[in-house]
């Protein structure tokens, strides 16, 4: 079976089956062989017993009597007929010798003794030993080995025979259900179901086999209609995808469209405004001119009425002037125009320029106008109109809401790391402001109060634009006001302006594509295009 | 087996011939003479059985009468002690046949100046076993009568007697007995 090498169930089953079997009759020859051996011998031994026990009761008397004839009588007659025996001596109870029986023709093999006591009325009178022959029980047992062999092989071929024949109820339905399985697995078809032949375990699996084909049919069936349904949604949402997308693209462009429309339109404004505020001024600064000589040519005459009417002329048309110079600041900065000069200066002169012009505004109010300046405030390179303008604005204001109080210009210079700052501050006694007023207070055509720009007149573009050209010129301005007491504004700007600084960056909120250059009159000696600043 | 058995069974059966060794070689010697005589009558005594009725107490000693002078005469010296199935021998001797009392076993010497008719008259119907070394020819003789055949010490058996008293001799004793006298052993076998 070994040489067989089986790996097979069938073979399994078939070795299993035989090693019982095997195990089993070796077992059951082994003890019958064995016991064969034992009975063998102690068959023996008991035919010598009890004939060794018949010779004693027989020769009792010769043996008392000491008859050696009549005991060598007794024991050969005894002795001569089974040819098993081998030997026999009779014995006086002193250990005498009083007969003795040899079997000529003895092979001397194995044999077995026995050795009785000669007793009559309880007294031992003798012994007697028997010797028997083995050598035929042996034969005999070894007949019996040689058939019990025989038997056995022929039980083994009969086991095998009946073993290959039993392991097919056993394994024939596992190999039928290896073999559905195995097609299962090869042709992928989930609708293979075994037919159940028995009721045991093998039966159980068979179900169990047929539930889980099942239940991946099932299974498979559901992951098709799933797969089939994703599909149909994958193929919708794209659908609707690209009908988002169509839809965007078509708004994107539109978008496009309409701030192309807006970019030319807000540009268009911007050169509009500049150009009308330029042509606005040309006629009006006719108007004053002629006015101004009409009031000198009434004052000679000594109309006073058409005197003060011309007067009133003036005034009105020199501030519809200084609006439209505003408007047309405002709109060049916010065209991206405004170009920024780079001129030498003393900032004294500059100083004593604006509070001259200041001063009888200051005092028709009532004001005392301080100024406080170091000895040497020394030279900047800058706009000079614009920073006029600046100090202009911050200190007309001072001197417009304020009334009988007090307003100080403090001009110092400040030398920093990056190079020297020119601060100048205002401080008056004026209405003052709140926080809440402080928020607009930079921003375009605001007033901090809107019922006060009748009172105290004004564009409400004068702060807005201030810091616009402190932005340009590389400073800032900053208020600090309380209403009620009065307001400090501070203006910082730096002693040299960097060209290059006022530049305009990507830092400006405008974009660059606006900040492009028109038919602009040259402002100073070195221009450079700038942007508004917030 | 069964050969063995039939084998035991014939040769049982066959004892008869029987020739008693003795080892007085020499007949003057008669101290070794008269030792063997009393082994003999000793060893007899083995293999007879007296009836129930026949025996006294069991701690009462089994009488041995001697009647007569002669080598077994002697017995006294030889049994005295000795015991057989439990039971001690004394020994009694007597000179005349009226003196023979309540014994068990009469031993008839040789020379006993009595007739051995008479001496067994006296024993008739009892259970006693009688010994005698005097020929009488059957069916009167002693139950056991002793002889010497080529210097060796033989017996005949009158078996006749012996169930005419009661008595029961072992078949191993009758194997040895050189002739055996009895009607009942004549009857039953062809």
């Amino acid at each position: 079976m070994n040489l067989l090498r089986p790996t097979t169930l069938r073979w399994t089953l078939t070795e299993l089956m035989m090693a019982t079997a095997v195990a089993a009759l070796l077992l059951t020859c082994a003890a019958l062989i064995g016991y064969q051996y034992l009975t063998a011998r102690q068959d023996l031994e008991r035919e010598l017993g009890s004939l060794a026990d018949m010779i004693g009761a027989t020769s009792s008397a010769a043996v008392q009597f000491g008859d050696t004839d009549k005991a060598q009588e007794i024991l050969t007659k005894a002795l001569s007929v089974d040819p098993r025996l081998v030997e026999g001596r009779l014995e006086t109870a002193g250990g005498g010798q009083l007969a003795r029986w040899r079997r000529g023709a003895s092979a001397g093999g194995a044999s077995l003794g026995v050795r009785r006591a000669i007793v009559h009325d309880r007294e031992q009178l003798g012994f007697i030993t028997l010797r028997g022959d083995l050598t035929s029980a042996y034969a005999r047992w070894q007949d019996y080995v040689m058939l019990v062999g025989a038997l056995l092989a022929a039980s083994l071929w009969l086991a095998f025979m009946l073993s290959y024949r039993f392991q097919r109820v056993i394994s024939s339905p596992i190999l039928h259900l290896a073999d559905q399985s195995l097609r299962v697995s090869q042709e992928r078809d989930y609708s293979i179901r075994v037919e159940r032949r028995s009721n045991n375990e093998i039966g159980i699996l068979y179900d169990r086999f047929n539930e889980m084909l099942e239940q991946i049919e099932e299974r498979d069936r559901a992951l098709r209609d799933a797969h089939d349904r994703l599909e149909e949604r994958v193929a919708a949402r794209t659908r609707e995808l690209r009908q988002e997308v169509a839809e965007r693209r078509r708004t994107e462009a539109a978008l496009i469209v309409a701030r192309d429309v807006a970019e030319s339109a807000s540009k268009a404004k911007s050169a509009f405004v500049a150009n009308m505020s330029h042509e606005l001024r040309t006629p009006l600064n006719a108007i004053i001119g002629y006015s101004e000589m009409l009031h000198e040519d009434a004052e000679a005459d000594g109309d006073a009425v058409l005197a003060r009417d011309l007067s009133r002329v003036v005034v009105a048309g020199k501030h519809l002037l200084r609006l439209i110079s505003d408007v047309l600041d405002l709109s060049k900065i916010e065209a991206g125009r405004m170009v920024i000069g780079a001129d030498d200066f003393p900032v004294a002169a500059v100083v004593d320029e604006v509070v001259q012009t200041t001063r009888p505004l200051a005092e028709k109010n009532g004001n005392q106008l301080e100024v406080v300046t170091p000895a040497d405030l020394g030279v900047m390179t800058s706009d000079r109109t614009r920073v006029a303008q600046i100090l202009l604005n911050v200190l007309g204001n001072a001197a417009k809401f304020t009334e009988r109080g007090r307003i100080r210009l403090t001009a110092t210079r400040r030398t920093e790391a990056r190079g020297d700052l020119l601060v100048f501050e205002v401080a008056d006694t004026g209405i003052g402001m709140d926080r809440a007023d402080l928020e607009h207070l930079f921003v375009e055509f605001t007033q901090a109060d809107a019922s006060a720009s009748r009172k105290y007149e004004g564009t409400g573009l004068g702060l807005a634009i201030s810091r616009h050209f402190c932005r340009l010129m590389g400073g800032h301005i900053s208020v600090a006001s309380e209403r009620g007491v009065g307001s400090t504004f501070t203006i910082v700007l730096p002693a040299a302006v960097d060209a290059e600084a006022a530049r305009p960056t990507g830092a400006q909120h405008l974009t660059p594509a606006l900040s492009a250059s028109g038919d602009q009159a040259p402002m100073g000696a070195r221009e450079a295009p700038v942007s508004l600043a917030g | 087996l069964e050969p063995l058995g039939h084998a035991v069974a014939a040769c049982a059966t066959l004892v008869c011939l029987l020739v008693l060794p003795a080892s007085s070689a020499n007949a003057p010697d008669d101290t070794r003479e008269r030792q063997v005589k009393a082994a003999f009558v000793f060893n007899v005594l083995k293999f007879v059985e007296w009836p129930p009725a026949a025996q006294p107490a069991a701690s009462a000693p089994l009488r041995v009468g001697v009647l007569g002078s002669g080598p077994l005469a002697e017995l006294a010296t030889a049994l005295v002690g000795k015991t057989i199935k439990g039971r001690v021998l004394s020994v009694q001797t007597y000179q005349r046949v009226d003196q023979i009392d309540d014994c068990q076993v009469l031993v008839i010497t040789a020379d006993a100046a009595v007739d051995l008719r008479d001496a067994l008259r006296a024993t008739s119907g009892k259970a006693v076993l009688t010994m005698s070394e005097q020929h009488q020819p059957t069916p009167t003789a002693a139950i056991i009568t002793l002889t010497v055949v080529d210097t060796k010490l033989a017996f005949h058996v009158n078996l006749d007697a012996a169930d005419a008293s009661g008595l029961q001799l072992s078949s191993n004793l009758l194997g040895l007995a050189k002739s055996v006298q009895s009607q009942r052993l004549r009857q039953g076998r062809p």
